[in-house]
């Protein structure tokens, strides 16, 4: 694949007067310069200011879930609508928050850390950013229509899903955009970090963010169009007289679940490669010393990537597969561990013997590197089979995938923002509130999450409005925590908008061991337009 | 037709084969 | 970690937190649940055996990342090196892990073969799931012929707060699955409208009650006692409110039980030939309304529209008798309303919608018949 820049629109002459940039600007102003933008800075902000709101959304959600498991007994919702919290809180954090905040990094960062003056389709990334805020809404009006928004789990089970109203129907139609946005924004970035690298950036000079987003791109491509099939033959079970999932027409229930998790699995190493793209990028920075293993770095996120597509089914234990396809997925899944084990030593190995300080993309970078791996510990118990058929469908499962996509993704996501604001805005965070932010977010986390395991160790079940008195304690301890955590998310706001109005003025290149394209050879800010021409490496 | 578009394209037909093969299988082998 | 601030909360947390776990230790629950099988305590071993492995490497691993953070930190004077790959070092740390998993996956494999072997049961009981609540069948061995259905009997008031809650909050149910000790029995799961699961933890098995088709799993349980549970697959709004509770007795016990009950079914069985009067029927079917009919239509008959239509005033009841009769044997399908006619007898099917048609604002003064239910099965 070619390494030309490939000029294919932004003639000079629509931008007119581009030269002064300073934290405002576009050719237009308000809310048009927004809505019609393909500059891949604007359209990163977007991403990352949508997946916010939708983090904050989302949130609430919980806190309306934890506040009514705060005590046994039903005190504030009924279990219908408690269903219905449980099942948007999930797609909304997933589709809505977490994936996006790494398609913003994405954005912003692919151009810049490999010379290119733009995303390959300027004008896709404007429509696949804008699918989002449509999708999202219509997942909101579904609270709003006859029966409420489905209460069925973020998973979309059959046939439960055949029972809801029509928020069910606006549930499917959100997730085909959402894919859709997924898929024209995967093809958007495969063909720019194929086609659009600086002369002699080989594949192996990119830096492992771009790495990263490379593959979650094709895992993307693959998978997407799956979980399209799977909702769509939902829809036609519901309303077309389809029997995909019903045994009565010849259908199995457990189809579903196949074609879903085939998609769900690699979708959380989506969530989780550009993660470890970011601590990749945050820890060598701050360690002063390049990251450790490079190669190795690559080749391991290519074996979680392949591995990811063989092991869809340990989400499936109990629904009573034969012994071989249980010992199958049981050994495929362990060993999905050895290359995320080799991550974790390599990024250990960084900051062995380097110069380290601590700033806040610093610490959570080390707070993602120390949470990630404990639920990937707690992981490798999920897939023992025998141990599985214990803690399946338990809050032992919820805290296990809340260690790995909340200390694991948000934090990354985090340390990324903290660690390229100053590239984005040219103003700095205020360090002192950055730490409070870190400290908070880390303790709130652990008192809400840790005390899951114990719930499902001891037997409490997932997607339970109301409990048995003996999960009580720490029922009320995991909401306590789950308040604290929310607030301290308000201080990030904070912190940004704080850092954008009042924020110190950013030297060119603040962290001293930041070492890729964006901090090497553009000013901070980054202008508006960069890399018109190519870079000379 | 540029580089782009050709990459663009061989990736999209991957993920619409991906979609039509999926429900074109499970239609026709379970009606 | 650099400033003041920051220590202070995280000391402050720490000694919080501290306190608020220490004082908590003996009333919590750490682990699973006590072993009631061999299988849940093989199960218990191998968990133990991956925890201490996980800590063990957990704490190496982040014993030199801390130990990097303090040494080697850039305050300390400490200068980066620029190493930056080692062949040796990253086969060794492939390797190795790979073998350790090799040693974490042969034990589990023997477990894994063990937990799925229903082979040669002295007892075999089918269990149904449904919305809401359980149905088993005892099919082949001493009890065969008992079939019954076991719904929560915590009282709503206890969920809506209005009265205490008692110690089986959520665990107790009207009709408990009784199996004898020391024998295998294998269940087989199945459900009526949408996927349930079902859990006994002390005995390590669940598996999945799917619509349509029929998995097993087996225990054999090595103590008496009565032990408890839950569905553990989202099945729709009640969910959280159909418990399992299963007691185990000795094998003289059981013979007795098995009597009993199977006199007691034949005695509660309803006459279906009999003609009943109004009175009799409407307060029969009360009951019936409250342990069947009660979530979803609501106690004053006006249900929560429009998954679940109200019944007073509805032009279903007051409506010809026969389509009624139809909706309530055959159910709605795609919708939460059951066949109630695999669950309740003609007895009971007449005697709630006898009771649905004179009740509320309700006043057909009309009277559906055993007979009538029958005619239309």
């Amino acid at each position: 694949m070619s390494a030309v820049v490939d000029s294919h629109g932004h003639p000079a002459d629509e931008h007119g007067q581009h030269d002064q940039h300073g934290a405002h600007h576009g050719p237009y102003g308000g809310i048009m310069r927004w809505i019609t933008t393909t500059n891949h800075k604007d359209i990163g902000t977007m991403y990352l200011w949508f997946s916010f709101m939708m983090f904050l959304v989302g949130g609430t959600m919980a806190l309306v879930i934890r506040a009514e498991l705060f005590q046994p007994g039903m005190q504030l919702v009924d279990p219908d609508f408690f269903n219905q919290m449980n099942t948007m809180h999930g797609l909304i954090m997933v589709f809505g928050a977490i994936m996006p905040a790494f398609v913003g990094f994405a954005n912003w960062q692919i151009p810049m850390m490999i010379g290119a003056p733009d995303m390959a389709f300027a004008r896709l990334n404007n429509w696949s950013f804008w699918l989002l805020p449509f999708a999202a809404s219509l997942l909101v009006i579904s609270f709003f229509t006859p029966g409420g928004a489905p209460g069925v789990g973020w998973t979309l089970y059959a046939p439960l899903t055949v029972q809801m109203g029509i928020g069910m129907d606006l549930t499917i139609f959100a997730v085909h955009l959402l894919g859709m946005s997924s898929i024209l924004g995967s093809i958007n970035i495969i063909t720019t970090i194929l086609n659009m690298r600086a002369p002699s950036m080989g594949l192996m000079r990119m830096p492992l963010f771009v790495w990263t987003w490379l593959i979650t791109a094709y895992l993307l491509l693959a998978t997407m169009p799956v979980l399209a099939g799977a909702v769509t033959m939902t829809l036609t079970d519901r309303h077309f007289g389809t029997t995909f999932f019903n045994a009565v027409g010849g259908g199995d229930p457990v189809l579903y679940q196949h074609l879903f998790w085939f998609f769900g699995h690699p979708e959380v190493y989506i969530i989780a490669l550009p993660a470890f793209g970011v601590v990749s990028t945050v820890i060598p920075a701050f360690s002063r010393k390049p990251l450790f293993g490079y190669t190795s770095m690559v080749y391991a996120t290519f074996g979680i990537a392949f591995l990811s597509f063989i092991v869809w089914a340990h989400h499936m234990y109990t629904v009573g597969m034969p012994v071989e396809g249980q010992l199958f997925f049981m050994y495929a899944t362990t060993l999905i561990a050895v290359p995320t084990g080799v991550k974790v030593f390599n990024w250990v190995a960084t900051m062995w013997k380097g110069s380290l300080t601590f700033e806040t993309p610093m610490l959570f970078a080390i707070g993602f590197l120390f949470l990630f791996t404990l639920g990937g510990f707690t992981g490798l118990v999920l897939s023992m089979v025998p141990i599985d058929i214990q803690l399946h469908d338990t809050y032992y499962v919820v805290a296990h995938f809340h260690y790995v996509m909340v200390a694991g993704a948000l934090f990354a996501a985090f340390a990324g923002v903290y660690f390229w604001l100053p590239k984005w805005t040219g103003r700095m965070y205020d360090e002192r509130l950055g730490q409070i932010h870190f400290w908070l977010t880390m303790i709130f986390f652990n008192v809400t999450f840790f005390v899951q395991h114990f719930l499902g160790l001891a037997g409490m079940p997932r997607r339970i409005p109301d409990y048995p008195l003996m999960f009580e304690t720490w029922n009320r301890i995991s909401s306590i925590g789950a308040f604290g955590f929310g607030v301290s998310q308000l201080l990030f706001l904070y912190i940004i908008l704080k850092a954008i109005r009042h924020g110190e003025k950013a030297p060119r290149k603040p962290w001293e061991g930041a070492v890729t394209l964006d901090w090497t050879r553009l000013p901070t800010p980054a202008p508006y337009h960069s890399f018109e021409t190519p870079p000379v490496l | 037709m540029s580089n782009n578009l050709k990459t663009a394209l061989v990736l999209a037909s991957i993920a619409l084969a991906t979609y039509a093969g999926i429900i074109a299988k499970y239609w026709l082998l379970n009606g | 970690m650099a400033s003041k601030p920051a220590r202070s909360i995280a000391t402050w947390a720490a000694v919080f937190l501290g306190l608020t776990f220490s004082g908590l230790a003996p009333a919590l629950e750490w682990n699973l649940q006590p072993a009631g099988s061999k299988l849940a305590a093989d199960i218990h071993d191998l968990h133990e055996y991956v925890m201490i492995l996980s800590t063990a490497i957990f704490v190496g691993v982040f014993g030199f990342m801390f130990w990097a953070c303090y040494a080697h930190r850039k305050s300390k004077g400490h200068k980066a090196e620029q190493f930056h790959e080692n062949t040796t070092v990253e086969m060794l740390w492939t390797v190795i892990p790979a073998l350790i998993l090799i040693g974490i996956a042969w034990p589990a494999t023997r477990v894994v073969v063990a937990q799925k072997d229903t082979s040669n049961p002295a007892l075999t009981i089918k269990v149904t799931g449904y919305q809401w609540k359980w149905g088993y069948d005892y099919l082949k061995g001493e009890g065969e012929g008992i079939s019954f259905i076991s719904t929560l009997a915590t009282p709503r008031e206890q969920i809506e707060n209005r009265a205490p809650k008692g110690e089986n909050y959520l665990l107790e149910v009207d009709n408990e699955l009784v199996i004898p000790i020391g024998k295998k029995v294998r269940i087989l799961t199945t459900a009526a409208d949408v996927i349930h699961s079902w859990w006994m933890p002390a005995f390590g098995a669940k598996q999945d009650a799917i619509p349509g088709f029929i998995r097993d799993l087996w225990l054999r349980p090595e103590k008496t006692g009565t032990f408890r549970s839950q569905c553990v697959e989202l099945c729709g709004k009640e969910h959280g409110f159909m418990p399992i509770v299963v007691r185990v007795v000795t094998q003289d016990e059981y013979s007795k039980w098995v009597g009993e009950k199977k006199k007691a079914l034949a005695a509660a069985a309803d006459d279906p030939n009999r003609e009943y009067n109004i009175d009799e029927l409407r307060q029969r079917g009360e009951r019936v309304y409250a342990a069947n009919c009660v979530a979803c239509h609501q106690p004053t008959g006006k249900g929560a529209p429009p998954a679940f239509p109200p019944l007073d005033g509805s032009a279903v009841v007051l409506g010809p008798q026969e389509r009624q009769i139809k909706l309530v044997l055959n159910g709605k399908p795609d919708t939460a309303m059951q066949a109630f006619g695999t669950q309740l007898n003609d007895v009971e099917l007449a005697a709630v919608i006898t009771f649905t048609r004179n009740n509320w604002s309700n006043r057909t003064g009309q009277v559906i018949q055993p007979s009538d239910v029958k005619a239309l099965r």
